[in-house]
């Protein structure tokens, strides 16, 4: 066959875009970014710079896509820099998470992804001061996976919830809030007798995506504290019918329920059936 | 009918007599044949293909002819697999890189998505994991910046690489 002489830069741009569309948006940009004026104007498009996502599922967790100090280091002092204001959507590992928020303005970023969060880390990264203006004024769109190793139940779960606590603190135009946790250990438990949670409430949020120990934690979470939710997802460890059902009041917004628990389901027609006639 | 041949013709002139289930894996030739109500006697030429690159595409349309259709694709979600080329498939992709982009082309201008999936698929494999000055080695890429341009840009490389 005789050689050919067409190269990568000799095909159109939609071909290009294809190939690239194979990738992740971080080595697309990784590896085009300043290679030439034609590729960096392809790769700017907001195909591969509204979305980022610095993190991999593998196995049971998530990591860190930074493989590198060189590889953060181009992407904080060159990369994001340049596209800082096309950037809609941030998922982050926490060892990165204020490396790169601290490194530009991002005008455009309303959804979050924070990965492998436990509760010291979230305190201090909530009250970080550069950053509060983000969480507070610009996140309507948050994801979070909690990392906890403590071995005592009762204090994991009480981090986990005390996590959840502060995030409703600081992220007050949240409409979507979404906590991917797999393992037991990390569930939501919120009907503690003490403490109290007083700010898992809002009045923005539409969408909760949530995974919690208990029946009596869904319960909790439709007492009337997120008054205008459409769309609830809960996955429960148990469906454990409480003692007494405290709230009853209809759920005139709620239009989008899905309740699943891998176990048994123990009392669906005291406890399940009515929250269904609540909707 | 089973076994039953088209005429097609590259842009160099050579005539290749190809089964019309084989060729209508190309959805090009495919509603050329049937919207166009083209006559399967007469020649189908193919303006954009030479006969090296044709040869190779009816190679690989003859050994994919009875894979079940691609499933449609969701960009946003789609789970980035770059790693999902059969044996067969890489043995065919051993060639060099202007036969590849050859490929692509001729892929894109037949519309055979499989081939367009496939040959894309290995040039990104090529590209993973390179830095800026790797991928313009690989691809041989000339740096079109101007001397201002790319002197900010080597300041901001040692200032990663130093940090």
């Amino acid at each position: 066959m005789e050689y050919s002489c067409i190269e990568l830069n000799n095909l159109p741009d939609e071909i290009l875009m294809i190939i690239f569309q194979k990738l992740n948006n971080i080595d697309v940009l990784y590896s085009f970014h300043d290679v030439n004026q034609r590729l960096n104007k392809i790769i700017h498009d907001r195909i591969f710079t509204s979305h980022l996502t610095f993190v991999k599922w593998s196995l049971d967790n998530f990591i860190d896509l930074f493989s590198s100090d060189i590889m953060l280091n181009r992407f904080c002092l060159q990369i994001l820099p340049s596209i800082h204001d096309k950037i809609q959507w941030l998922d982050l590992d926490l060892s990165s998470i204020k490396h790169v928020l601290r490194v530009a303005n991002y005008p455009n970023l309303d959804s979050l992804g924070l990965y492998n969060i436990d509760e010291e880390s979230a305190q201090c990264l909530f009250n970080d001061e550069t950053l509060s203006s983000i969480f507070k004024n610009q996140i309507t769109t948050l994801f979070i996976t909690i990392y906890n190793n403590d071995d005592n139940h009762e204090r994991m779960t009480l981090s986990v919830a005390n996590a959840c606590d502060k995030i409703f603190t600081v992220f007050t135009r949240l409409t979507t809030f979404v906590l991917y946790e797999s393992s037991y250990k990390n569930r939501v438990r919120l009907n503690f007798d003490n403490p109290f949670f007083p700010n898992v409430r809002s009045s923005t949020l539409l969408k909760l995506i949530i995974n919690v120990h208990s029946f009596d934690d869904c319960l909790y979470l439709l007492d009337g504290r997120f008054d205008q939710l459409h769309t609830f997802h809960v996955d429960l460890a148990n469906t454990w019918c409480p003692d007494e059902i405290i709230n009853q009041g209809d759920l005139p917004n709620l239009k989008c329920f899905s309740l699943s628990c891998e176990l048994t389901t123990y009392d669906y027609n005291e406890a399940i059936l009515p929250l269904l006639y609540r909707m | 009918m089973a076994g039953h041949k088209i005429k097609l013709q590259s842009n160099d002139g050579d005539i290749f007599d190809v089964e019309v289930e084989i060729a209508k894996l190309s959805i090009t030739i495919k509603t050329m044949l049937e919207d166009l109500s083209m006559n399967e006697e007469e020649i189908i030429p193919l303006p954009n293909i030479n006969s090296a690159i044709f040869k190779k595409v009816i190679q690989w349309t003859t050994h994919h002819k009875d894979d079940p259709p691609l499933p449609p694709e969701d960009d946003e979600n789609r789970e980035k697999n770059t790693n999902d080329i059969s044996s067969w498939d890489q043995e065919f992709l051993k060639v060099d890189q202007g036969t590849l982009f050859e490929l692509i082309l001729a892929a894109n201008y037949l519309d055979i998505k499989g081939l367009l999936d496939v040959t894309c698929t290995s040039v990104a494999n090529m590209i993973k994991g390179k830095t800026s000055e790797e991928i313009r080695q690989t691809f041989n890429i000339k740096n079109d910046f101007t001397p201002q341009e790319e002197e900010q840009i080597k300041k901001e490389n040692e200032w990663c690489e130093n940090k």
